[in-house]
């Protein structure tokens, strides 16, 4: 299908995906001018929730991967008996 | 008189029996008589509860018990309040499109969620629980259609089942109580063991989960944002109600808030990725109720208020999306940003919502729950948490927007919903940034006082840098996400194929083993048989009327024992 819309322009998804790296940056640049109050220690470290969102989706989807190669099946699978 | 004193004459009224009895109009209306009788009786329901006083109401003597109608305090008042204002948004949704039977199921479906969540006692919220199983199965039963059928057939046989139990736990604490009252409790009994299993069925709770993901979809356009409202927020009320701090909760939530995660991400149905997304937050609900403070019991009710307005809200997109094209595979759809501005705006906020970003609902009431975690020093709870917001972005937060309205274009240009369809998703929008801007009027809602301030910059801080990272990454990984047909098996391969594969071979081992008993016995019978054809000889006893008596017994014994192998 043709994607005409501009959105959809290479340059402009580049261009929106630099916004979202550069927007995500920026939060981690206000980080240092924000006092902290974390109740764990290992929460006051520098970029900690950056990393904790980072690695928490990686590892999800990487256990989604896992899954699927073991728990999927055909559309039809309960409608075969 | 009647004329001017009737919004003091209605303030008498049950708002769940008004919408109950109100259902068996719906069939006499027809065109805008017919919608403007569901709006006025949801809305009717709404001014009903908003303006319960606190307290007992509507009590009546059944038996040796008082049964009470109406419990209105702060917290039954927020779910009743959830429940009217979704029935009101529901019915605006789908007045004019939906058949008259849905209608009706949907009437009586949330007039039996506002009776059980209103209910003062447990033999009234068991009979609303289970009309709330009929009125539920019957929304899933107008989409007509074998599949629908059939997922009803299969809803009603959990629901049921849950009701079996819950009874049989409601009926054993009445006997060793014997009392009926809505009271906090421990589950140390097996009566309580059994009302909690009861609750948690209809909590969606892992294992028995699959009912929802299988059921819900199998609904009309409209009919899944009724079911996403009712059922399993009414078994979060009873548990914030009966069971805080149960700790077995937070374990259960936290298999929920992962399990709905993953489950989602590898759904390509619309509506199932967002019914597994339910049974996500629901987990998150019920570690809030496990926790057991104060604030995480506010947090869990919030979140839970908060909940049925975003996932309506998301619901009404989504199946804004199947009514106008007929489609609902994230394969199978994409580019709709360009036709349906609307719905994708609104998609937008309900998305935006349940991953809790700055300015939305979910922000000012789900962080509550992790906080609450965080004081209480349960370090594991509050990273699972951390990570259940980053999951959150996956599944309805990006995925499910992503591949329907952007993503790749499929080529479809349906026009946008019918205007009450937008008008419906309008006001969810709405209210979902309202509470997210201005949070004070449902925190004043909540069962306990909040001392709980969401805008400090720490706070919004770290959500930002979770939520977009969190992003980044799916973005990163979007090619292994790419939605493919197919189904992923669940709970529920144990009682749709598992059972049906496995019974015969039970059967055939039954069957074996109580052949062996069966030829021991005989054995043991005929050994039986000579000696006391022996004694016979020897004293006559046979001959007596005293051993015909004896022999009955005999038989009568060995029957029993036979019948005992056999059932066995």
């Amino acid at each position: 299908m043709q994607d005409s819309h501009p959105l959809y322009q290479p340059l402009n998804r580049r261009r929106l995906k630099i916004f979202g790296i550069v927007l995500a940056l920026l939060t981690l640049a206000a980080e240092p001018f924000v006092h902290r109050h974390a109740y764990f220690g290992f929460a006051d470290v520098f970029g900690f929730n950056a990393a904790g969102g980072l690695v928490a989706t990686i590892t999800l989807i990487v256990l989604v991967l896992l899954l699927a190669a073991v728990l999927r099946r055909p559309e039809n699978y309960y409608d075969t008996d | 008189m009647i004329l001017t004193d009737w919004p003091q004459l209605l303030l008498n009224v049950h708002p769940g029996l008004l919408l109950i009895a109100g259902a068996g109009l719906v069939p006499f209306a027809r065109g805008w008589a017919r919608s403007a009788l569901v709006l006025l009786l949801s809305l009717g329901a709404l001014y009903i509860v908003w303006h319960l006083p606190t307290g007992l109401g509507g009590q009546w003597r059944f038996l040796d018990y008082t049964l009470t109608f109406i419990l209105a305090d702060n917290l039954s008042r927020l779910f009743a309040i959830a429940f009217a204002l979704m029935a009101f948004a529901g019915m605006l949704f789908c007045c004019r499109q939906a058949r008259s039977l849905e209608l009706m199921a949907a009437l009586v479906y949330a007039g039996s969620a506002l009776g059980a969540v209103l209910a003062g006692d447990l033999i009234t919220l068991f009979v609303f629980w289970e009309l709330m199983a009929i009125g539920s199965t019957l929304v899933i039963w107008s989409n007509q259609g074998e599949r629908a059928w059939r997922a009803s057939l299969r809803y009603l046989q959990i629901h049921l089942f849950g009701g079996v139990v819950l009874m049989a736990g409601i009926a054993g604490h009445i006997h060793a109580t014997g009392s009926i009252d809505l009271v906090e409790m421990t589950p140390e009994s097996i009566a309580g063991w059994l009302m909690l299993a009861g609750f948690l069925i209809n909590a969606a709770a892992w294992p028995l989960s699959a009912w929802l993901p299988d059921a819900y979809p199998e609904s009309s356009f409209s009919g899944m944002v009724f079911l996403s409202a009712f059922t399993t927020k009414t078994a979060v009320y009873v548990l914030l109600r009966m069971f805080p701090g149960t700790e077995l909760l937070i374990v259960i939530g936290a298999i929920m808030a992962v399990y709905g995660i993953v489950y989602a991400l590898l759904e390509n149905n619309i509506r199932r990725i967002l019914a597994y997304s339910i049974v996500n937050q629901v987990g998150f609900m019920l570690i809030g109720i496990g926790i057991g403070t104060e604030l995480a019991l506010n947090g869990a009710a919030a979140q839970a208020f908060v909940h049925i307005l975003y996932k309506g809200l998301l619901l009404m997109t989504a199946g804004a999306v199947v009514y106008q094209t007929g489609k609902y595979k994230c394969s199978e759809l994409g580019g709709l940003f360009q036709s349906m501005p609307f719905t994708t705006g609104c998609a937008i906020v309900g998305a935006l919502t349940v991953m809790a970003f700055p300015l939305t609902a979910g922000f000012v009431t789900k962080a509550m729950i992790s906080s609450a975690a965080a004081k209480e020093h349960l370090t594991w709870v509050w990273l699972l948490l951390q990570a259940g917001s980053a999951g959150a972005v996956l599944h309805a937060g990006l995925k499910y927007p992503w591949f329907v309205f952007y993503h790749n274009d499929a080529g479809l240009r349906p026009a946008e919903a019918p205007a009450n369809m937008r008008l419906a998703m309008l006001l969810l929008a709405f209210l979902c940034i309202l509470i997210g801007m201005a949070p004070g009027p449902l925190y004043r809602l909540l069962p306990f006082g909040v001392d709980y301030a969401p805008y400090t910059a720490d706070h919004v801080i770290a959500q930002l840098q979770l939520l977009l990272f969190a992003a980044l990454g799916f973005f990163l990984l979007l090619k292994y996400l790419q939605p493919r047909d197919g189904i992923t098996l669940d709970t529920d391969w144990l009682y749709r194929h598992g059972v049906a594969r496995l019974l015969p071979s039970l059967l055939a081992a039954a069957n074996g083993i109580s052949r062996l008993w069966y030829r021991q016995l005989a054995g043991l019978a005929r050994q039986l048989q000579k000696l006391l054809l022996v004694a016979g000889r020897q004293d006559d006893r046979l001959a007596n009327d005293v051993a015909i008596g004896e022999s009955v017994f005999m038989v009568v014994l060995l029957l029993g024992v036979c019948l005992l192998l056999y059932m066995a």
